[in-house]
């Protein structure tokens, strides 16, 4: 009896011979929730929004050329150059282009940085090749395709090289010192869309 | 026989006629106070709640249009989280997705493996964090009584290793800002 009494169990009293049953600690644990929920020391206010960032990458493309390259004396017969490299890095697919200011090697003057009107050029035209093709083409002054449609390259980029190709003979004259034979060459990458 | 009638308790006594009935009787008492008592606390304090006004007034920052992001670093323009509240209070950002995505306008979805190189970058007072799916923290006020803004901005870097996406499709992710207020 003392037991039962110190505990919270349910206990039943009789009066007049009617019997009720009080609970006590339902009780206590129910107003315990309400005051839990209740009270608004406990209640953080939270907020939440949302927002959406939309956005587009450029179509961007860089190319790294070969520094110029001096060839040095050329022989008779057929002269190759040595690789040129040319770097492309492009986020999209791309071509590649070059052409040259003219066809052939011809006469400059080193001092004066120009061109010599009326001077000599070289029997042959200049002519290149992808390094890992056969065939070599001739320069010309108009855009030639060299890469058509390349895959983007990522940030390592596309090496492309290229090679050469002069042939000498006779017919070719040398030129006597602060003169060379000169060529440029333009290369041209874009973004095909 | 008569001895054991002289213990018999009269019915209708049985709580109030013994030390024991009354200990019971008390308990109960003491038990329906403390449920009443704690009733009354928990109904005074929602009318103090009123009373104080314990407000959270949140303003977002609108959706974003980057334009078109060039290789690089990009940085966006600021953006503004507006707060009005009583007390001190926290905000979080998260996203969808660890990198901006390609999404797909036409079905409104992300297309799979098409993400960006590099991570979203939020710089807030707190610091430069890369928003991924998990909250970071961005703004911290212990206490604050009055409207107060919370800027960042964002950045993103874009390399050779990104493609353009093609027609109708943008590179999206969605970010979600939590503002809690302090306990």
């Amino acid at each position: 009896m003392t037991k039962a009494s110190l505990s919270y169990e349910s206990k039943e009293v009789r009066t007049g011979g009617s019997s009720r049953r009080f609970r006590t600690r339902p009780v206590v644990v129910l107003a315990i929730c309400i005051a839990a929920l209740l009270s608004p020391d406990v209640i953080a206010d939270t907020q939440v929004g949302h927002q959406e960032i939309v956005a587009q990458v450029a179509h961007a493309i860089e190319l790294t050329v070969p520094a110029a390259y001096d060839w040095g004396v050329l022989s008779i017969g057929e002269n190759e150059s040595s690789l040129q490299d040319i770097i492309v890095r492009s986020t999209a697919p791309y071509d590649l282009f070059i052409r040259a200011d003219r066809t052939r090697l011809a006469e400059y003057d080193l001092a004066s940085g120009h061109y010599v009107s009326g001077g000599r050029e070289l029997k042959d035209s200049l002519q290149w090749k992808e390094a890992s093709m056969e065939t070599y083409f001739y320069v010309d002054t108009i855009d030639l395709p060299v890469i058509s449609g390349g895959s983007p390259t990522g940030s390592d980029g596309t090496v492309i090289s290229l090679l050469f190709r002069q042939i000498v003979d006779y017919g070719d004259q040398a030129l006597p010192d602060g003169l060379v034979y000169r060529i440029v060459l333009t290369y041209t990458a874009m973004n095909t869309v | 026989m008569k001895k054991a009638d002289e213990h018999a308790r009269p019915r209708g006594k049985t709580l109030l006629g013994s030390p024991c009935g009354k200990l019971r009787l008390y308990r109960k008492l003491a038990a329906w106070m403390v449920a009443s008592a704690m009733l009354a606390i928990a109904i005074v304090g929602s009318f103090r709640s009123s009373a104080l006004d314990l407000s959270l007034e949140v303003s977002f920052p609108a959706d974003l249009d980057w334009g078109v992001l060039d290789i690089g670093e990009n940085r966006s323009g600021m953006q503004v989280i507006s707060v009005q509240s009583d007390v001190g209070y926290k905000v979080y950002a998260r996203a969808d997705r660890d990198r901006l995505s390609q999404w797909d306008q036409r079905y409104m979805s992300y297309v799979a493996g098409k993400e960006m190189t590099e991570p979203l970058l939020l710089v807030s007072e707190r610091g430069t964090f890369a928003v991924g799916m998990t909250d970071i923290l961005i703004a911290d006020r212990s206490s604050s009584s009055q409207s107060e803004t919370v800027s960042f901005w964002f950045v993103q870097r874009v390399g050779f290793d990104d493609t353009p996406a093609p027609l109708n499709r943008v590179y999206r992710i969605l970010l979600t800002y939590t503002v809690v207020q302090d306990v």
